[in-house]
């Protein structure tokens, strides 16, 4: 990418980025009703075209794929009118923002998924991370036992939500990060394509419950998906 | 407390509230009725039924109860129960959800344009090129298992063809994959335990390496091969070991990985000759040695000792591979190739 290519795509991520950081403000008064009580409320995305000052680790697919795709995630629920809102945004609001929100995100998908004529080579390394983040929210559809097909998801997301602020505040360096995105994308895989039962609730249980210690609790993830012959 | 004995609960409310408690570390009565759309009183009444399941917390820094409201949790040893009603709850409700082939192959595609990525960094060269590298190691490793799930020929063998190009790619650069002993660093001022050592079916490798063989250790303390399917010794382990055939242990009852514990018995008894059939004259490790470590564990970060030690062990058998290598005229055997 050239440099007045990165600038531009820089500025329109500044653009979005006040958008969505109103957006995390509005969320953050409202998570305790989504039940995240003890996990630390702050979204970290980090968009390093806005933010150059800062040290970021470079194409971690957990902050710039998995994260982002949670963001994205919150973002088009806040957009969505109807059953997906989360509590504690309005209506109201939601209509004000609604347009900003809809642009906010669909601009980040396509600055990540970067559909220009020069890829960008840490694309790759961004939709590993959203992938991992969609796999696990389709398996927690899929374990949901709500009815409704709006509230099975929106149960989804919020379960996300709560294992992306529980690995967040782990303390977790990069590698350990891409171990943990690479063996969640395992794990929600064959849960979804293969587990039986037992093998799912062990899943859901590890995938919710509290992480005391993350190594302990990755190693209960591999060990889990190890015992299927992939 | 107050307790309803007249209101009778349907399943669904009751299912839906434990589920809802078992994605929370802790709750209270009011929050499981918003996130779950049941009333308050209801979610009561399952909370109160439930107290085999649900535990009261008591509010935390001293706060009163009349100032707070109380806070419950899940027991420990009920949320395996109550993930797996969940999951039967689901699966009668609408059938088991499988992935299309699609969304399978598509995942293999994105972890293969990963490491396509993480290849083109790699060789862009500076700092962090060997991080590319062990990045690109990683994600072929992933995209390799991924690629198992895609049974239908049509989608796997162009994904197999590119899985192939790419792990020739990453054979043909010069760098040596790494250890990342530092993967779950400890919080800034605090000394953490150190992750255990990264398992073998997840550390680095190229398309060649084969699955892990895996050896199941069943309640009775036997221990079952499943490629070999029959029952094995500790000294077979040893033997595998020897011949760096690549394998994981598994426990059948909690499917815990148990490989290093494993490891850890043959070391224990091979000290006390029980594995090889003779007391060494000349044991390996000896008391001071062994006293020495479990000094070094007391004052220094678990992990600077096993660090230092992996390191010292790896320069005694880079220089007896050398010598080796000069004994022999430089042939060197190697059973499994990882």
């Amino acid at each position: 990418m050239t440099n007045e290519g990165k600038a531009q795509g820089g500025i329109a991520l500044c653009a979005v980025c006040d958008v969505q950081a109103r957006m995390v403000e509005a969320l953050n008064s409202a998570l305790s009703d989504w039940g995240l009580v003890e996990e630390p409320r702050n979204l970290l995305a980090p968009r390093h075209e806005c933010d150059v000052g800062k040290q970021h680790s470079s194409g971690c697919p957990f902050y710039d794929g998995w994260m982002e795709e949670v963001s994205y995630g919150l973002l088009t629920a806040c957009s969505a009118s109807g059953g997906g809102l989360p509590p504690g945004i309005t209506a109201d609001f939601a209509a004000q923002a609604r347009d900003c929100v809809e642009k906010a995100a669909s601009a980040v998908r396509l600055q990540r998924q970067n559909t220009g004529a020069v890829r960008n080579p840490l694309a790759g390394q961004w939709e590993l991370g959203a992938e991992a983040a969609r796999t696990l929210r389709r398996f927690f559809e899929c374990c949901a036992p709500e009815e409704q097909e709006s509230t099975r998801k929106r149960a989804a997301l919020g379960q996300l939500v709560a294992l992306s602020y529980r690995i967040q505040s782990t303390p977790t360096s990069p590698a350990g990060l891409r171990r943990i995105v690479n063996s969640c994308l395992l794990a929600g895989q064959c849960g979804v394509t293969f587990m039986r039962v037992p093998e799912r609730a062990e899943l859901l249980r590890l995938l919710t419950q509290p992480i005391v210690d993350v190594a302990k609790w990755v190693h209960r993830l591999e060990a889990l998906w190890r015992t299927f012959p992939i | 407390m107050a307790h309803f004995p007249n209101l009778t609960l349907e399943l669904s409310d009751r299912t839906r509230v434990l589920q809802a408690a078992l994605q929370l570390p802790t709750f209270t009565i009011e929050q499981l009725a918003e996130l779950t759309g049941v009333k308050e009183a209801t979610v009561q009444v399952t909370v109160v039924r439930s107290k085999d399941l649900i535990e009261e917390v008591s509010p935390a820094g001293g706060i009163r109860q009349g100032m707070r409201a109380v806070r419950y949790r899940l027991r420990e040893s009920a949320r395996a129960r109550i993930a797996r009603e969940a999951v039967e709850m689901a699966e009668r409700l609408r059938g088991q959800q499988k992935l299309s082939i699609q969304d399978t192959a598509r995942g293999a595609t994105i972890a293969l344009n990963a490491v396509d990525s993480s290849l083109e960094l790699a060789s862009a060269g500076g700092a962090e090129a060997k991080t590319w590298e062990r990045r690109a190691r990683d994600q072929l490793d992933l995209a390799r298992r991924l690629l198992v799930l895609v049974k239908d020929p049509v989608h796997r063998t162009p994904l197999q063809r590119r899985l192939v190009q790419l792990a020739g790619r990453l054979e043909g650069s010069d760098l040596q994959p790494e250890d990342e002993s530092e993967q779950f660093g400890p919080p800034p001022g605090a000394a953490v335990e150190q992750a255990p050592p990264q398992a073998p079916a997840t550390q680095a490798s190229g398309v060649s390496k084969a699955p892990p063989r895996t050896i199941w250790k069943y309640p009775n303390r036997r221990l079952y091969d499943a490629v070999e399917r029959r029952y094995i010794t500790l000294n077979e382990i040893h033997q595998l070991v020897l011949r760096h055939v690549d394998f994981v242990v598994i426990e059948k009852k909690g499917r815990a990985d148990i490989t290093r514990a494993i490891l850890l018995q043959i070391v224990a008894e091979r000290e006390q000759g029980g594995v090889q059939g003779t007391i060494p004259a000349d044991p390996l490790l000896s008391r001071d040695f062994l006293a020495e470590i479990i000094r070094s564990c007391d004052g220094v970060p678990r992990g600077t000792v096993g660090c230092y030690l992996q390191q010292s062990l790896d320069v005694f058998s880079a220089a007896h591979k050398s010598e080796s290598r000069g004994r022999d005229g430089g042939t060197e055997v190697n059973e499994s190739g990882g």
